[in-house]
This record gives C-alpha cells, structure tokens and sequence, in this order.
C-alpha cells in the first residue's frame, strides 16, 4: 500500500496479526528444527564420543593424557552446541520481529519509517 | 456534544506514530532484543575449508596411527597452517559481532561445567583423568619428542652428516636433506610442545585454575573461540598420543565435526533468513 494512503487502525491491526502469525510459525518451525537438529543430535554424538574415548582407553588405543584432553573436548564441543542453539534462537526472533515491522514499514508514511529506523 | 472514537482517528499522523511507537516498544522489548550477528561468508567458508582440511588430516593419520609417520612431530604443519587461520576466524567475529552475551552466562556454564546429566554421568567416568595438571601430562610428551629428534640426529650421524640445532641443511644429498627437514619437524615440535606447556602453567597460577574455561562475547564469537580452541586441544591430543598418533576411532572425528556442524548450521540459517529478506 502507497504511504500517502493513511490507513485505517483496523487495516494496521490485520496486516499485523496476519504478519505477526506467519512470523510465530516460522520462529516456531525454527526453534522445533534447533532442537531437532542441532541440540538432540549434536549432543547424542558427544556422549558416543565420550563412550569411545572410554572405550578406546581401556584398549590401549589412547594414552591417560590423550583420552584427557579427548574429555574436555568433549565440555567445548557441548558448550559450542549451547551457544549454536542460542544463536540461531535469536536469529528467529530477529527474523520473525524484523518480518512483522517490515509490514508495518509497508504501510506507514516516511516519518513514522524514520523513527523505526532510529529504534531498531 | 460526546466526542467520537472513530477508527479513523488513527489515521492522522500525531496518533498513527504513537501507536506505532507503542507497538515499537512492546515488540523491541524496551530494547531488552538480544541482535543475531550478520550472516558471513567468509565464516561459512572459512569453516566449510577447515572441515575438509581436517577430516582429511584425521583420516590420513588414522591410516598412519601406530607408525612413525602417524606421529605428531611429522605432522606439526597441519596445526601450524589452521592455527593462524581460525584464529582470523574468531578476531573477525569479534570485530563484527553485536551482541556482548550469548544468553545467560550462567546456564552455559551450568552445562559446561556440570549440568548436563547424561554428559556428566560419561564424563565423570574420565574425571580423574581430567584433574591431572596440564603441563605435567605434556612431560612424557617433550621426553618422546626430544627422543624421536635424538633418533633423527643419530641417524644422521650415522651417515656421516651433522645436523645440530643451527645447522639444519645438512651436505649429505637427498638423504641428508630429507634427514634435516625431520630435524626440522621434530625440533619445532618440540617448541610447540613446551608452548602448550608454558601456557598451561600460566593458566594454572591465576586466581581460579579451572580445567574448562567458558568465553565472553557473543554467540558467533562464543563458537568460533570455541572451534579455535578445540584445534589446541586436537593439537595437544596429537602430542600426547606419541607413538600411538590418531587410532582409527571417532572420537575425534565427533568432537571437530560437532562445532563444525553447528556453526555451519547457524551460518546456513542466517543465510536463508537473509536472502527472504528477514535478517
């Protein structure tokens, strides 16, 4: 819609409740996909990790010091999934917020996009 | 006369950005928005080139495990070469990164110091390993690693070639020069293996030694220090192997492919997001 068309408060509510409901599925699809395919699995490898190093020491495959550092590899790489999941988290948020103030920008005149802008 | 309330009351300016600011204020959560950092290619990149490298590398000494060419000290330019690589990586992410933490600080380090229950429970099994000072476990480290040097060195002699610490380009032809550059090899080794030695000694006379240290920063700077530092420790592994190199086991594999894996699966993410025009 042209910005010099003023719209109405309920044409304004529509486009955001319609926006704002496509966005929550994304960011709901998003955050389902995080945990399915990031936290679950990821996690489920480093514990198989773990399980090897154990396994793999009492085979005589890694010396004590070895199959130590293989341990707090396996906290690092825990931590880098947590900070993976977060991530991409606020990623879905961003998007999903950013997504329902672009309709608004659609909208709304110039000034009001300025002060937008200025805020985000 | 009763003063209307018409919707239309809302299409003139003065009240439009009032409303419009409220609803700023309720979506941006009075600024309380935690911002994603930027999709970046080069990161995508960049970590896409170091999985290829690496898991070549592993799989290469996996073949090699057990012999001499398995061993660290032949190997010592695979860390050198990725070393200052992801360590650009993680200054770049630092220079473009928005946000200053990465959730609450406490949960991760809840779950990286203890909290994860199954993880825990694995880990706990290796505890007493894990307790064992750093620098001490590298000792039997440097004594191979001077060992395997002296070996090369008598070899050399042997033949009737001198390769001393400064003198490493011998005169004994082919033989002599491929003798030096093992020197060469093991020698820096063995100046790699006291760095991670000093650098764990210093670690262990701050205030607070501990054995896993989280990061501050945000979450892409979080993951690529994280990714920086799981090579030193691939690294030290290697060291610590000696003679044994990298089994053929998936350990390791697991623990380099996982940092890798996620951080190409947020890259992705912001990738998709930002060319429908979300991000």
């Amino acid at each position: 819609m042209p910005n010099d068309i003023a719209p109405t408060l309920n044409q304004l509510v529509d486009k955001v409740k319609i926006e704002s409901v496509a966005a929550f599925d994304d960011l709901r699809a998003g955050i389902m996909d995080t945990a399915k395919t990031v936290i679950i699995p990821q996690m489920r490898q480093i514990a198989t990790a773990v399980w090897d190093v154990m396994d793999g020491l009492a085979e005589g495959d890694y010396t004590p010091e070895g199959a130590a550092e293989l341990l707090q590899m396996a906290r690092r790489a825990a931590a880098t999934v947590i900070s993976g999941a977060t991530e991409l988290l606020f990623t879905e948020v961003e998007a999903a917020v950013n997504r329902v103030f672009a309709a608004l920008r659609e909208m709304l005149s110039g000034a009001v996009n300025a002060v937008l802008d200025r805020v985000l | 006369m009763r003063p209307s309330f018409s919707v239309r009351t809302f299409s003139r300016p003065f009240s439009r950005i009032a409303a419009v600011s409220a609803l700023v204020l309720a979506l941006g959560g009075c600024g309380g928005l935690q911002k994603a950092a930027p999709y970046d290619p080069v990161i995508e990149k960049t970590v896409l080139e170091f999985d290829k490298a690496a898991m070549t590398f592993i799989a290469d000494m996996q073949g090699l495990a057990g012999t001499p060419k398995g061993t660290y000290g032949e190997n010592v330019d695979f860390y050198k070469k990725w070393k200052v690589e992801l360590g650009h990586l993680k200054n770049r992410a630092i220079s473009t990164e928005v946000g200053e933490s990465c959730g609450p600080d406490d949960s991760l380090n809840e779950v990286v110091r203890g909290g994860a229950p199954a993880l825990d429970a694995a880990l706990a099994r290796g505890e007493s390993l894990i307790e064992r000072a750093d620098e001490q476990a590298l000792q039997p480290s440097l004594d191979w690693a001077r060992g395997a040097l002296d070996k090369v060195r008598k070899a050399a002699s042997d033949r009737g070639i001198n390769i001393s610490d400064e003198v490493l380009a011998g005169d004994g032809g082919e033989q002599g020069r491929l003798l030096a550059a093992r020197a060469e090899r093991w020698q820096n080794a063995i100046n790699r293996i006291r760095g991670a030695m000093a650098i764990a000694r210093r670690e262990a006379t701050e205030p607070s030694p501990e054995t896993f240290r989280t990061v501050q920063g945000g979450c892409t700077t979080k993951m690529l220090t994280y990714l920086a530092d799981q090579l030193d420790a691939m690294e030290r592994f290697h060291m610590k192997q000696r003679d044994l190199g990298i089994p053929p086991r998936r350990a390791l594999v697991i623990l380099i492919g996982v940092p890798v894996q996620v951080i190409l699966k947020v890259q992705e993410r912001k990738r998709a997001l930002t060319e429908r025009g979300f991000l």
